[in-house]
C-alpha cells in the first residue's frame, strides 16, 4: 500500500473498528500532551516561592490539562473502546450510522486542535482553570483569545458528543444480534448505554452556556458579566453539565472493570441486575447534585441541605458497584493478569475516592475543601486512580483484539508497579494539603514537603506511562501472535478472529437462550426458523430436532465466503472523506474567527474559506446521498425488544430532539434565572411588537403543517402534489426569516442593538438560535425537494421526509415558547 | 463569649467522626477484598469458578444479592445518619452569633482583600486585618470584580464565595492569646491569584485599640 492510499484510507474510512482506532491514537496524544503539562506544573510546585513558570503559564498548564483529560482524553478514550466494542459485543457489523460515526470523530479532533491552538496566540492558551468561572471569563479579566478557543472548542466537542449520543444509543437499542437480550449484554455496554443516556441531557447545558460565553466575549451580552446573571448562572450551567460529566468519565471505565474482574475470576459478574439497577439511579440522581459544588456561594441552606442528602444518597448506588465488584470474587479462581491487577488496584483507589466524597457531602466539612488540595486529591483519586486504572486494564484486555498480538506480561507489571506507587505518593499527600488552595503557582514554605513528595509522585507515575508506550510499541512491533481468546473469556468479541476482519462475522451471530454464541447462515435460518435457534438448547426441543441440523459457520478472518462479506465488499465503498473535509472546514472558520481580529485586522478571509470547505463537504455529501450511495437496510435478524416498532431513523431523530430540547431548554432557564433576578424588566410587548409576533407563529405553524401533508402525499405516491405543500412549506420558512430579519433591523435601528440591555440580548440569542435551526430546516428541505423530484423518495422510501417533518414540529413547539416569553409576558 | 463554640472546633468534631467512619467502612471493604483476593487465587488458568459462563457464550444475570444488602443498608444508614447530623452544626457555623463584637467588610479584588471597619471605626486597611482577642468577629465578604473565595485555612471551616453582588458572611471566634494568620483566596482569579493573600493579626484588646487610634490618625 503506498503511503497516499494509507493516509486516504484513514481520512475516508467509516468503518467502526478504524474509527475506533483513530479515537484511540488521538486520546493517547491529547493524554500525552495533557500529561507533560501536569508533569511541567507539578515541577514547578516541587519550590516554594519559585518562579519556573510564571503564573500566566501556571494557570494556562493547569487550564489545559484539566480540559484535555476530561473531554478530550478520558471521554474518547472510553468511546474509542466503545466504538470497536459495541458492535463487536452486540454483534452488530457497524454503528447505526457509519458516517456520521466518522463525523463525530473529526469533529472531535479539529476541536482538540482548536483547544490546543491557543498555545500559539498572543497571549497564550485558555487560562481560567477548566471550570471557566464567571466573570474571570469575560475579555475584560481574561483577553487572551485562547479564551476564546476553548468556548469554541468545547462548542464543537458538545457537536461531536451528540451525534455520537445519537449513534451509540440508537446502535444499543437497535442492532443486537438476535437473542442478545438485554439481560445478556456485557456491563460495558451496558455502562456506555447509560454514559450516552447522561451525554443526551448534560452536554446540552455546556454548550448552551459556552455559546453564551462566546457571545459575551465577541459581541459584548453581558450573560455572565452582570449581576443578574453572572458568576451564579454560569455555575448553575457549568456544574449541571459538571456532575453528571463526573459519571460520564467513571461509567465506562466501571463497566469494563466489572466485565475484565468477572473473566479473571472465572465467575458472572455478582448481582449484574442490581448493578445496573444501582447504575440507573446513579443517572438519576446526578442531575440532582449540581449544587454540591456551590455549598459556599450563599444561596438558601435549605436548598443546599437537599443537595447534601442527594449527594449523600449518591454515593449508595456506587457501593452497590464496588461490592459487586469484590464479591464477583468470592468462590471464583482468580488469575492475576495485567488487566485484573489494575482493575483491582483501582478499586482500591475507588474506595478511597469514594470514601472522600462523601466527607464533601457534608456541607460544614466541604467549606475547608472546597478550593482546596483535598478536592484535587478527592476527584484524582477517582479519575487518575479509578478512572485511567481501569481504562489502562481495558487496554490491556483489549489490546490481543486490536491489533491480533500480545503483550508483554513482565513490563505491563512493572508498568502496573510503577504506576500504583506513582499515583498514591502523587496524589495521597494532597489530602494532607487541604489547607493549600488549588491553582496556586508558589505557596508557603510550611507545604513544600507534602508538595515535592507529590511531584516525586507524579514524576514516578509519569515514568510508568512511558514504560506503557514501550509496552504497546512493543506489542504492536513484534509481540507474539494473540490467540483469538487469550482470557477464556466470555462475550461475541472472543468468538471472533484477532484482529477481527473488517465486516467482523461470517453468518448472523445468534445467541441462544443458553447463552452460547454460534454463527449461522442466513439460508439456515431461514430453513430452520430463527426462534428455533434461538431455542435450540429449550426443554421440549431435543439435540437432533435443533442443534444438529443447524449448521454453523467457522469465522475466519481472511476467508470470504458468506452472502454477508459479498455485501461488505460493497460496503468498502460506503468510505468517504466528507466526514473529514467538514470537520476541517469547521476547524477553519471557527479558527479565522477566533484569531482574525488579531492578525488580520477584521479580515475574515479565513473564516470565509473554512465555510466554503464546509458547505462543499456538506454538498458532496447531500449530492452521495441523493444517489443512495450509503443506504443500507437494517439487518434481518436482530434483537431490539422493546423497541421493534421504531426504526432507526426515527428513534435518532427523537434522540436528536431530546437533545435539542435540553439546548433550548439550558438557554430558556437561563433567560428565566436572569429575569428572576432582575429588578426591572420591561414587558415582552413594550419592546416587541407581539401582532408581528403572532403573524410569524402563524406562518411558521402553517409551514410546518404543509410539510407534514406533503410528506403524506409522498407516501401516496403523488409527488407533484407533495412538492406543491413543501414548497408552501419553503415559502413560510422564508418569509418567517424575512419578518425575523426586518424585526432585527427595526430594532437594531432604534439602538436596541446585541450589546445593549439583557432582555434584549436574551431575545437576540434564543430567536438567533431559533433562526439558525429555521435556516438548517431550509436547506434541508431544500434538499428534499431535489430528492423528491429524483424520485429519491417515493412511496416506498419516504422515512427521510417523516424526520424532517418531526424536525419542523420541535422548531415549531421551540417558537411556542419563545413567543409568549418575549412578545406577551 | 465563653459559651460561643469556635466553628473550627465543630468542623475538627465531624471530621473525626467521618474519618473513623470512613476508615471503618473503606477499611474493612478492602480488606475484603485483600481476603477474597488471597483466599480465592487460582492454581492455574483453567479452574472454573462458579457459575462460570466459559467461552464462546454470553454472561447472563447472576440474580440475587445476598448479604450485600445488609451492608448496603447499614453503610446507608451510617452515611445518611452522618449527613444529616451535620445539619445543626452547618446552622450554627452559618449564622452568625446574636452578639457580634466586630463586624469587617471585606472585599476582594484582583489581586488582594479589602477590609473596612464600619463606624465607629471607620478605617479601611488592604492586606491587613487586625482584630482583638476573645471576641466574635464578622466578615461579610463580596467581589468588586471576579469570583474570589475568602478563606483563612488555620481555623478550619471557614471559608466563603466572594462573588460581585453578593454578600455573604463568615464568623469567627478570635483565640485568646495573640497571633497572626493566613487568608488565602481558594478561586482562581487570574495571574495574581497565588499572591492575593493577607494577614489576619489577633492582638490584645489594647493594642486594637492603639492601632484603631494609630489608623484613624
Amino acid at each position: 500500500m503506498s503511503t497516499w492510499s494509507w493516509i486516504k484510507r484513514w481520512l475516508t474510512t467509516t468503518n467502526h473498528k478504524d474509527i475506533g482506532i483513530l479515537y484511540l491514537v488521538t486520546s493517547i496524544y491529547f493524554f500525552f500532551v495533557a500529561g507533560m503539562l501536569a508533569e511541567v506544573f507539578r515541577v514547578q510546585l516541587a519550590v516554594p516561592e519559585k518562579e519556573i513558570l510564571t503564573g500566566s503559564e501556571f494557570n494556562q498548564a493547569v487550564t489545559i490539562h484539566g480540559l484535555l483529560m476530561l473531554l478530550w482524553f478520558m471521554s474518547p478514550f472510553q468511546f474509542a473502546l466503545a466504538n470497536y466494542f459495541v458492535p463487536l459485543q452486540i454483534g452488530a457489523r457497524d454503528l447505526a450510522f457509519p458516517r456520521l460515526n466518522a463525523l463525530s470523530y473529526w469533529l472531535y479532533l479539529f476541536s482538540g486542535l482548536l483547544l490546543i491552538a491557543g498555545f500559539f496566540v498572543p497571549g497564550g492558551a485558555a487560562d481560567v482553570g477548566w471550570t471557566f468561572y464567571a466573570p474571570l471569563t469575560e475579555v475584560l479579566y481574561s483577553p487572551s483569545k485562547g479564551v476564546d478557543l476553548a468556548g469554541l472548542a468545547i462548542i464543537l466537542f458538545t457537536a461531536s458528543v451528540t451525534l455520537g449520543t445519537i449513534n451509540f444509543l440508537t446502535t444499543i437499542i437497535k442492532l443486537r444480534a438476535p437473542g442478545l437480550t438485554w439481560s445478556k449484554l456485557p456491563m460495558f455496554t451496558w455502562s456506555i448505554l447509560f454514559t450516552v443516556l447522561l451525554m443526551l441531557l448534560a452536554f446540552p447545558p455546556l454548550g448552551a452556556a459556552a455559546i453564551m460565553l462566546v457571545l459575551d466575549r465577541n459581541l459584548g451580552t453581558q450573560f455572565f458579566n452582570s449581576l443578574e446573571g453572572g458568576a451564579l448562572l454560569w455555575d448553575h450551567m457549568f456544574w449541571f453539565f459538571g456532575h453528571p460529566e463526573v459519571y460520564i468519565l467513571l461509567f465506562p471505565a466501571l463497566g469494563a472493570a466489572a466485565d475484565i474482574i468477572s473473566v479473571f475470576a472465572r465467575r458472572q459478574l455478582y448481582a449484574k441486575r442490581f448493578v445496573i439497577i444501582a447504575l440507573f439511579i446513579a443517572v438519576a440522581l446526578s442531575y440532582l447534585v449540581w449544587m454540591h459544588h456551590m455549598f459556599i456561594t450563599g444561596t438558601s441552606l435549605t436548598v443546599r441541605k437537599i443537595f447534601s442528602v442527594t449527594t449523600a444518597l449518591i454515593s449508595i448506588p456506587f457501593e452497590m458497584a464496588a461490592l459487586a465488584l469484590i464479591v464477583t470474587l468470592y468462590k471464583g479462581r482468580v488469575v492475576y493478569r495485567a488487566p485484573m491487577l489494575f482493575s483491582l488496584a483501582g478499586i482500591f483507589h475507588f474506595i478511597i475516592g469514594g470514601a472522600t466524597g462523601v466527607f464533601q457531602a457534608a456541607i460544614i466539612l466541604d467549606r475547608q475543601f472546597r478550593g482546596s488540595y483535598w478536592v484535587v486529591a478527592h476527584f484524582h483519586y477517582v479519575m487518575a486512580g479509578a478512572v485511567v486504572f481501569w481504562l489502562i486494564a481495558a487496554l490491556y484486555y483489549w489490546l490481543p483484539k486490536m491489533t491480533g498480538r500480545m503483550y508483554n506480561e513482565k513490563l505491563a507489571r512493572i508498568h502496573f508497579i510503577l504506576s500504583v506507587i506513582g499515583l498514591n505518593l502523587l496524589y495521597f499527600p494532597q489530602f494532607l494539603l487541604m489547607d493549600m488552595p488549588r491553582r496556586i503557582y508558589t505557596y508557603n514554605p510550611e507545604w513544600k514537603l507534602l508538595n515535592q513528595i507529590s511531584t516525586v509522585g507524579a514524576v514516578i507515575y509519569g515514568l510508568s506511562f512511558v514504560v506503557a508506550a514501550y509496552v504497546l510499541y512493543k506489542a504492536v512491533r513484534s509481540g507474539p501472535k494473540a490467540p483469538d481468546n487469550p482470557w477464556r473469556a466470555w462475550g461475541i468479541e472472543w468468538s471472533v478472529p484477532s484482529p477481527p476482519p473488517r465486516h467482523n462475522y461470517e453468518g448472523v451471530p445468534v445467541i441462544r437462550s443458553d447463552n452460547k454464541i454460534i454463527f449461522v447462515d442466513e439460508g439456515e435460518i431461514k430453513r430452520v426458523g430463527l426462534a428455533n435457534i434461538i431455542n435450540a438448547a429449550a426443554p421440549g426441543l431435543s439435540d437432533i430436532e435443533s442443534t444438529s441440523q443447524v449448521s454453523t459457520v467457522t469465522q475466519q478472518g481472511s476467508r470470504i465466503h458468506s452472502t454477508h462479506s459479498e455485501a461488505h465488499t460493497a460496503h468498502h465503498e460506503h468510505s468517504t472523506m466528507m466526514p473529514f473535509i467538514i470537520g476541517l472546514g469547521v476547524f477553519i472558520a471557527l479558527l479565522g474567527a477566533a484569531i482574525s481580529p488579531l492578525i488580520m485586522g477584521s479580515n475574515f478571509t479565513l473564516t470565509i474559506i473554512g465555510f466554503l470547505i464546509f458547505l462543499a463537504g456538506l454538498i458532496k455529501w447531500a449530492y452521495d446521498d441523493l444517489n443512495d450511495r450509503f443506504s443500507e437496510p437494517e439487518p434481518e435478524y436482530k434483537e431490539d425488544w422493546p423497541f421493534a416498532g421504531v426504526d432507526k431513523l426515527r428513534l435518532a431523530m427523537w434522540t436528536f430532539i431530546a437533545g435539542e430540547g435540553f439546548l433550548f431548554g439550558s438557554l430558556i432557564s437561563a433567560y428565566l434565572f436572569i429575569r428572576s433576578r432582575s429588578l426591572a424588566w420591561p414587558p415582552g410587548y413594550e419592546l416587541h411588537d407581539p401582532m408581528i409576533g403572532l403573524i410569524n407563529t402563524i406562518v411558521l405553524f402553517t409551514g410546518t403543517m404543509l410539510f407534514g401533508l406533503g410528506y403524506l402525499e409522498v407516501r401516496k405516491g403523488k409527488p407533484n402534489r407533495a412538492l406543491l405543500y413543501i414548497a408552501g412549506t419553503l415559502v413560510m420558512a422564508l418569509l418567517f426569516m424575512t419578518i425575523k430579519a426586518i424585526e432585527w433591523g427595526e430594532l437594531a435601528r432604534e439602538g436596541y442593538t446585541i450589546n445593549s440591555i439583557l432582555p434584549i440580548q436574551l431575545y437576540y440569542t434564543l430567536t438567533g438560535a431559533h433562526g439558525a435551526h429555521v435556516i438548517a430546516g431550509i436547506v434541508a428541505t431544500i434538499y428534499a425537494m431535489v430528492k423528491i423530484i429524483s424520485g429519491g423518495y417515493n412511496k416506498n422510501n419516504y422515512k427521510g421526509l417523516l424526520l424532517l417533518s418531526i424536525y419542523w414540529g420541535i422548531v415549531e413547539i421551540v417558537w411556542t415558547f419563545l413567543f409568549p416569553l418575549f412578545y406577551l409576558m | 463569649m465563653a459559651e460561643i463554640v469556635p466553628p473550627e472546633e465543630y468542623w475538627w468534631m465531624l471530621f473525626r467522626y467521618y474519618l473513623i467512619a470512613a476508615t471503618l467502612i473503606g477499611g474493612s471493604v478492602a480488606a475484603l477484598l485483600l481476603y477474597f483476593m488471597r483466599k480465592y487465587k487460582a492454581e492455574s488458568e483453567d479452574e472454573e469458578g462458579e457459575d462460570y459462563p466459559g467461552p464462546g457464550r454470553v454472561a447472563g444475570m447472576a440474580g440475587k444479592v445476598g448479604a450485600t444488602r445488609y451492608t448496603l443498608l447499614i453503610t446507608g444508614i451510617i452515611v445518611m445518619g452522618l449527613t444529616i447530623a451535620t445539619f445543626p452544626y452547618t446552622e450554627y457555623v452559618e449564622s452568625s452569633p446574636e452578639n457580634v463584637d466586630l463586624t469587617i467588610w471585606v472585599t476582594g479584588f484582583r489581586f488582594g482583600w479589602k477590609f473596612e471597619y464600619p463606624p465607629p471605626y471607620n478605617i479601611t486597611t488592604i492586606g491587613e486585618v487586625v482584630v482583638p482577642t476573645d471576641s466574635v468577629v464578622e466578615f461579610k465578604v463580596t467581589s468588586q470584580d471576579v469570583f474570589h473565595a475568602f478563606g483563612i485555612p488555620d481555623m478550619e471551616g471557614v471559608k466563603i464565595d466572594a462573588i460581585p453582588g453578593i454578600m455573604n458572611t463568615v464568623w469567627i471566634t478570635t483565640p485568646s492569646e495573640p497571633g497572626e494568620y493566613d487568608i488565602w483566596c481558594y478561586e482562581l482569579c487570574g495571574v495574581g491569584h497565588s499572591l492575593m493573600t493577607a494577614k489576619l493579626k489577633v492582638v490584645t484588646p489594647e493594642e486594637f485599640k492603639a492601632w484603631i487610634e494609630e489608623k484613624q490618625g
